[in-house]
């Protein structure tokens, strides 16, 4: 990989507030998006993501708060004038144009001279695959290459920062795949800023060094992908990570179906739960079958994945899903033990959704 | 058989339309093309084969020169007119303002409204001394009273400003049609890559809007042949001719001087016309237009 062409700058919204006929689009966002950094904005459709990217390339203007693009307060400045490029979600290429003309389009406006017109995009076409392409109309080319056209205008431009809004939305999965690695990869070997929203946990997690998941508007948490999926810092978070995502139950319900261990160590493990309104998470992929100590399930259904086995479980009100080998045979309606380490545990109130820091003393105790 | 019946019952689907279309456009046309080659009949005396005399006649008839030339000032006065301010209307009427609604029935209510009724209230904007054109000149100018209708110089130019009024409002839906087809992300794109709305217009939406300008031009060109309704109420054609159009010489030919021979002919040259028009269009447009 050669050294970054370019250098990327950073993105800093303070306290963006942006609302629509009183309703809150997005409410108090503040993100930091490094120089020359890879930041996805993730969450469920209606979060708030789409508009926080238009904030920052200044299709939407905030009612509140600033947007910072370098050292720059671009807050009020029209698209051309913050640096940025972006692809559209739907990749808005102009029909008429042939491929050249879309790629060349922005260069076209800005009056950069033809000969360095033809050179850039002669590197850039050859860049994307798109070099035998180049004569054609978006009409007559496969989504994955239109998506390839829409990015070949983004990176001509050498601009130091790139919006992308679900540019592989419209992708079939296999060119996803593919598409994700390429983008990434052009990321880092350019060294522009990259915003790029989604709501595919998948990309996020592959392709992000910092991952802004949003709900209602707000940031849920926003941090490197190791630390989205190890240390969610809300329940949504642990329940939208993951697939499947964290299991969440109440505590007082796992604690009631506890089997195989000292009634010592038990008691008034449910009153405590009960009372301190403790939500427990556990990932399918940490949770294990035994013979010894654990929690007492109900098989509801299995669902055979080839090398493991997604078993759905029963637990009081709650359901549990455990990813296991699938060499152990379940079958619905048997019972189950379930098991896991302590140290794979996450606690959250069950009423604000927020990460308790610190392990209740006990349990620690029981799972080993 | 199966087969057989299949194709007997598209026939007698097809035959009412058919049928209609025969009776009133391809057999009268064809007839036309006979009749121009014939005499009018007159009594007891019946129509003879005249071979090409009425053109050679029609090549004499300074009438029928002054008439085309009418008719091509017409043409070129409504057309283009016409269609830039059905852009420009479509234009405005598709941004964000106020009251837009209103403003787009306001535009397309001269296309709601019959010609022959419109007819009149423009007689009376044109009337001299005091309809509404004078009232203004007088009463803010105090220029002295003018009769637009009247004076061979300025009576074509008055009926071209009646047929633009009318025919513009009909165009603007279309290119409206268009225009909201054009997908807002478009302009974003343009946006972010810095192109002024000037720019976006001439690179991007006109293009877009090739396939309604072909349809709309040939619907005028149509138009400028085929709306005499005015110059019926208005003019008479008058004074001296000089707003008549082709048409309308056809129908006095025809039904008021009752040749209908030499009517024949001139209509003939008038489908030639027409049809060279709109194929030339076709073919000028084609290459440079993009079909969604």
């Amino acid at each position: 990989m050669n050294a970054p062409e370019i250098h990327g700058q950073s993105i800093a919204l303070r306290g963006v507030t942006k609302t629509w006929d009183g309703l809150h689009a997005v409410r108090n966002i503040n993100i930091d998006v490094p120089p020359g950094t890879f930041t996805v904005f993730l969450g469920p459709s209606g979060c708030g993501k789409s508009t926080t990217l238009r904030i920052i390339a200044g299709l939407e203007f905030a009612d509140q708060g600033q947007v910072l693009i370098g050292d720059q307060d671009v807050t009020a400045k029209p698209p051309a004038q913050r640096d940025i490029a972006m692809v559209f979600q739907s990749y808005a290429l102009f029909p008429h144009l042939s491929v050249a003309e879309n790629i060349l389009f922005g260069l076209k406006v800005r009056r950069t001279p033809k000969e360095q017109q033809r050179a850039r995009l002669a590197k850039t076409a050859h860049m994307l695959g798109l070099t035998d392409y180049l004569a054609r109309k978006p009409a007559q080319l496969s989504g994955g290459q239109q998506q390839r056209v829409a990015l070949g205008r983004a990176i001509i431009a050498e601009k130091s920062i790139c919006l992308m809004d679900e540019p592989l939305s419209n992708l079939d999965a296999k060119l996803r795949n593919t598409m994700r690695a390429e983008i990434r990869e052009l990321q880092q070997s350019i060294g522009f800023s990259m915003a790029y929203v989604t709501h595919d946990q998948a990309e996020a997690i592959t392709m992000a060094d910092q991952v802004v998941l949003m709900r209602a508007g707000q940031v849920e948490q926003a941090g490197p992908p190791r630390e989205i999926y190890e240390q969610p810092a809300t329940a949504f978070v642990a329940g939208f990570i993951g697939t499947p995502p964290m299991n969440l139950v109440p505590g007082a319900d796992l604690w009631r179906h506890l089997t195989g261990f000292d009634s010592a160590q038990t008691d008034g493990l449910e009153n405590d739960a009960a009372r301190g309104a403790l939500t427990v998470g556990i990932r399918p992929e940490h949770i294990r079958l035994t013979d010894g100590a654990g929690v007492r399930t109900q098989v509801r259904s299995v669902e055979y994945l080839g090398s493991d086995t997604l078993v759905d479980c029963r637990v009081g009100d709650s359901s549990v899903l455990a990813r296991v080998s699938s060499s152990s045979p379940l079958s619905p309606g048997e019972s189950a033990t379930l098991t896991w380490r302590a140290d794979d545990m996450h606690y959250f109130a069950s009423d604000t959704g927020t990460r308790l820091a610190e392990t209740p003393g006990r349990t620690r105790l029981l799972f080993e | 058989m199966l087969h057989r019946r299949a194709w007997v019952y598209g026939w007698l689907f097809l035959s009412p339309a058919l049928l209609f279309l025969f009776a009133f456009t391809h057999y009268p046309a064809l007839n036309t093309i006979i009749s121009s080659f014939f005499s009018t009949p007159r009594g007891r005396r019946p129509a003879k084969f005249i071979g090409p005399e009425n053109y050679q006649e029609m090549l004499q008839d300074p009438v029928f020169w002054k008439v085309l030339s009418n008719n091509f000032w017409f043409a070129a006065g409504t057309i283009p007119i016409s269609i830039g301010l059905a852009l420009l209307m479509a234009l405005w009427v598709n941004s964000h303002l106020r009251g837009r609604t209103l403003a787009r029935m306001a535009f397309f209510a001269p296309t709601v409204l019959p010609l022959i009724a419109v007819a009149n209230i423009w007689m009376f904007f044109y009337t001299p001394g005091f309809g509404l054109i004078d009232q203004i000149r007088g009463g803010l100018f105090g220029l002295p009273a003018i009769n637009l209708l009247g004076n061979p110089d300025t009576v074509l130019a008055a009926m071209i400003v009646v047929a633009i009024w009318k025919e513009a409002g009909f165009f603007m839906i279309f290119y409206l049609a268009a225009l909201q087809s054009i997908p807002p992300v478009l302009r974003e794109a343009a946006d972010v890559e810095g192109a002024g709305r000037f720019y976006f217009f001439r690179r991007v939406m006109l293009p877009l809007l090739m396939p309604t300008t072909l349809f709309v031009s040939v619907n005028a060109v149509i138009n400028s042949f085929r709306l005499v309704d005015h110059i019926f109420v208005m003019t008479d054609g008058g004074p001296n001719n000089a707003s008549s159009l082709l048409l309308f010489y056809i129908y006095e030919t025809a039904f008021k001087f009752w040749q209908t021979g030499y009517a024949a002919t001139l209509t003939v040259v008038m489908l030639i016309l027409l049809s060279v028009l709109a194929i030339g269009q076709f073919f000028l447009f084609d290459r440079k237009i993009h079909y969604q």
